[in-house]
């Protein structure tokens, strides 16, 4: 707690042949984080194929050629609803698979392909024939529709006439006519609607090309027709028929096809994943540093795991040479208790800490659960919250640990909500006192506004002197006396100092001004050897800012006084829709009161947690965290589809 | 019915400057944001999600403007007691009005930052939490304006008490 968990550096050098044995156990484990080794200029370095990377390569492509074709054709499972996949989700499948090398991956993706794929492939390209059957026919009907009544074979050419046939627009047709009013044409044109009309035009083989010529410019669209001793009525009975037994084929091809998927998709993805694996594997090697017959591997390994991490090394080769350090530049590793460790996604939102620096995940996860019921303020809301959270924790946390996670900020969150509603004397707003029923609370915001202010700026004050405590102390530790003075000691004697000023009598409101004074002398100073007079000048304006900082949690009143405000409105509303309205007003008084509260509910929620934030990121953390840290982030084989029983 | 005096006038035109104002701020605001989302949304459903929330930011200033004007409303005895508000009191409503409803022209600037936050997070997921921190820094005014029209009103005038 916070300070980072210790991370060691490792160096370890073994042979080139147990390199892949040892990315695969470290891969499964999740206990390091490889981290690039630092190459060996003066050596000749041989060009080593790495992990089969080309195979691997080919082989997902191949995969993910046939995903995307049968992507179309998988079993679309009734998606479960929102409540469902809150409270009772369904369990992921997992397929067990054995624990293979990169080559053995290909192989196995290969060979279960080489079943799989001509059973899809087969069907696919059925599948394909048939669609352009249908297609096309559909396009001969198009045309055959613009057809005089006669028998098709009447617009075939023959040896010495050519007959063009198509479309073109009606706007052409008396350009067309004027073009070729010279040459030896006989034209038959047939409107298709009002825009365009089909053309046939007959002239000698001789003439043919300057035609040709002719209809290309004023756009003419040839079309195909099929030429039979029949007319299109006949033809098109015809086709319509044969497209009305192609889609019954097609439809029992495309059901075949998703029975074979049914069967095969969790297999399909279940190699998918098998190969996103062999290629996370490819990148940690490309992270080894090869010469010759050895490789160098890095690795960053927290405490609790070297143990663990050096007996896998020893298990995987017999021989071999290891560093162990600890480093300035490690990456960090939260080492929090599980309780708190949800408020961690708020420090990480704003920055890292650098290793073994302060964490303020601790002291967040308090004041932030505290901010956020203060200015949401309601003993009911807070249970709503709880109750969500916890079936969130019980259903899709289950299987989701984001989820989980999430959870267990939101019950914080709700048991501060409801502690502070308590406290607040905030029972869905008014609602109770306006029935006749007095419940507990300590301070009504509504009524004793100026006292819900003052608490607020004390809560400010209390705060802001944690920050800047644990920064003095920061800097103090560093050995930075005088940052520590300059930074933060300036502003404790001005906090100090004006609280003694304004609350103390006779002697202790000397002290606060006195204190005040020295924080102005210190300020000058600081800055004047940092930065120089002109600097030092103007950073007695930060002491006006401080006072905003300061001043900048009355927000937390101003939230709360809106959702008692609001909540005044909803209940106001919908009792008096109860009153007023006969028989029916009590549904709409009820109507008024559950969907103004939910409203209620989700806006000041919203708020509560952006202002609550914003109070940290920065009246917080602008006293004493820097951050500016890397996460820790363990080189782990994440299977969402399978699993392998490792040792 | 209530004898309406000088002071009631004034005070309901603050009431009615402070939701007029602040519905008005938060009209453009919220418009402008939506205009964004539309967009967002166009490009990918996924977005949803996160615009309805940077949509709904520049709500808050209009929240602030109804309870002021509840509380005007209760304070000048327009919900049945009736009362013969002087003229004096019946400005400080309107001042109190006022303050609300100028702060709350910040909802017109927090919808533009809105905006900005639903491209970006339709670009980058991560810009998200970022985006939404940044509007809230555009709400502080109204919230300040919001603390002066309650003291003025609950503390100064004794509306609640």
């Amino acid at each position: 707690m916070f300070r980072s968990a210790t991370l060691f550096h490792t160096r370890t050098i073994l042979s080139k042949d147990k390199a892949e044995d040892l990315i695969i156990k470290l891969h499964e484990h999740g206990i390091s984080e490889i981290k690039e080794a630092e190459q060996t200029k003066e050596l000749n370095v041989e060009v080593y194929e790495t992990l089969d990377e080309k195979a691997v390569k080919e082989t997902q492509n191949q995969l993910n050629e046939i995903i995307t074709k049968t992507i179309n054709y998988r079993e679309i499972k009734p998606p479960e609803s929102m409540i469902t996949q809150l409270i009772n989700p369904t369990p992921p499948e997992k397929i067990k698979v054995d624990l293979l090398s990169n080559e053995k991956i290909v192989n196995e993706v290969q060979e279960k392909l080489s079943l799989i794929k001509p059973k899809i492939e087969e069907k696919l390209i059925l599948i394909e024939e048939k669609k352009s059957i249908v297609e096309k026919n559909d396009y001969l009907i198009e045309n055959l529709e613009a057809l005089p009544n006669d028998f098709t074979n009447f617009f075939e050419s023959t040896e010495n006439i050519n007959i063009q046939i198509g479309i073109v627009n009606v706007n052409s047709l008396d350009q067309l006519k004027e073009k070729v009013k010279q040459q030896n044409v006989i034209i038959g044109i047939k409107e298709k609607n009002e825009l365009q009309a089909f053309i046939f035009v007959a002239t000698t083989i001789s003439h043919s090309q300057e035609i040709e010529k002719v209809l290309h410019e004023i756009g003419f669209e040839s079309i195909t027709i099929p030429f039979e001793k029949a007319t299109p009525e006949k033809i098109m009975k015809k086709l319509t028929q044969e497209n009305k037994t192609t889609k019954q084929e097609l439809r029992a091809i495309e059901a075949e096809l998703k029975g074979v998927m049914k069967e095969q998709a969790s297999k399909l993805d279940v190699l998918e994943e098998e190969i996103d694996i062999s290629i996370q594997r490819i990148i940690a090697y490309e992270q080894l540093n090869k010469m010759n017959s050895l490789v160098t591997l890095e690795a960053w390994v927290p405490e609790e795991n070297l143990e663990k991490f050096k007996s896998t090394i020893k298990k995987v080769c017999k021989e071999y040479y290891m560093e162990v350090e600890e480093k300035e530049e490690a990456p960090t590793k939260f080492d929090n208790h599980p309780l708190i460790q949800p408020f961690e996604i708020i420090t990480e939102l704003y920055s890292v800490p650098k290793y073994k620096q302060f964490d303020p995940t601790p002291v967040l996860a308090i004041s932030f659960a505290v901010f956020f019921g203060y200015m949401l303020t309601d003993f009911f809301y807070g249970l709503v919250l709880l109750g969500i959270a916890v079936l969130m924790y019980k259903g899709m946390g289950k299987y989701n640990p984001g989820m989980k996670k999430f959870s267990v900020l939101l019950m914080w969150l709700g048991i501060f909500t409801s502690l502070l509603g308590v406290f607040f004397k905030s029972y869905l707003g008014d609602f109770f006192p306006r029935i006749g029923i007095e419940l507990p609370g300590v301070l009504d915001p509504l009524s004793q506004v100026m006292e819900a202010i003052i608490l607020s700026l004390v809560i400010a004050a209390v705060h802001l002197f944690i920050g800047l405590v644990i920064g003095y102390y920061e800097n103090a530790r560093k050995g930075k006396m005088i940052d520590a003075l300059g930074q933060q000691g300036v502003w404790l004697f001005l906090l100090i100092g004006g609280i003694a000023a304004l609350i103390g009598e006779g002697i202790f409101s000397t002290i606060g001004l006195g204190l005040i004074g020295l924080a102005v002398i210190i300020q000058l100073v600081y800055n004047y050897i940092q930065s120089g007079p002109i600097i030092s000048t103007l950073s007695l304006f930060n002491i006006s800012g401080f006072l905003g900082d300061v001043f900048s949690y009355a927000r937390l009143t101003a939230l709360a006084i809106g959702t008692a405000g609001i909540a005044l409105a909803v209940n106001f509303m919908a009792l008096m829709m109860v009153d007023m309205v006969p028989v029916v007003g009590i549904i709409f008084g009820i109507m008024i009161f559950i969907g103004g509260h939910i409203f209620n509910m989700v806006m000041n929620g919203l708020g509560a947690f952006i202002h609550a934030l914003r109070l940290h990121f920065l009246e917080f953390f602008s006293k004493f965290y820097e951050g500016g840290g890397k996460l820790y982030k363990p080189f782990y084989a994440l299977r969402k589809n399978n699993y392998t029983e490792d040792d | 019915m209530i004898e309406v005096t000088m002071g009631t006038a004034f005070a309901v035109t603050g009431a009615a400057l402070a939701l007029a104002g602040t519905g008005i701020a938060t009209a453009i605001g919220v418009g402008a944001a939506g205009v964004s989302a539309a967009g967002a949304v166009a490009e990918d459903k996924e977005n949803f999600k996160n615009a309805i929330v940077f949509q709904a930011m520049p709500q808050t200033q209009t929240i602030y403007g109804f309870i002021t004007a509840l509380f005007i409303i209760m304070g000048a005895g327009l919900l049945g007691e009736g009362a013969n508000l002087s003229t004096e009191a019946g400005l400080v409503m309107l001042g109190a009005g006022l303050i609300v409803a100028l702060t709350g022209i910040s909802a017109i600037f927090q919808g533009q930052v809105s905006a900005a936050g639903i491209a970006a997070s339709a670009k980058n997921p991560d810009a998200f939490v970022p985006g939404i921190v940044f509007c809230g820094q555009v709400e502080t005014p109204a919230i300040f304006g919001f603390i002066a029209a309650l003291i003025v009103l609950v503390v100064g005038l004794g509306v609640l008490g």
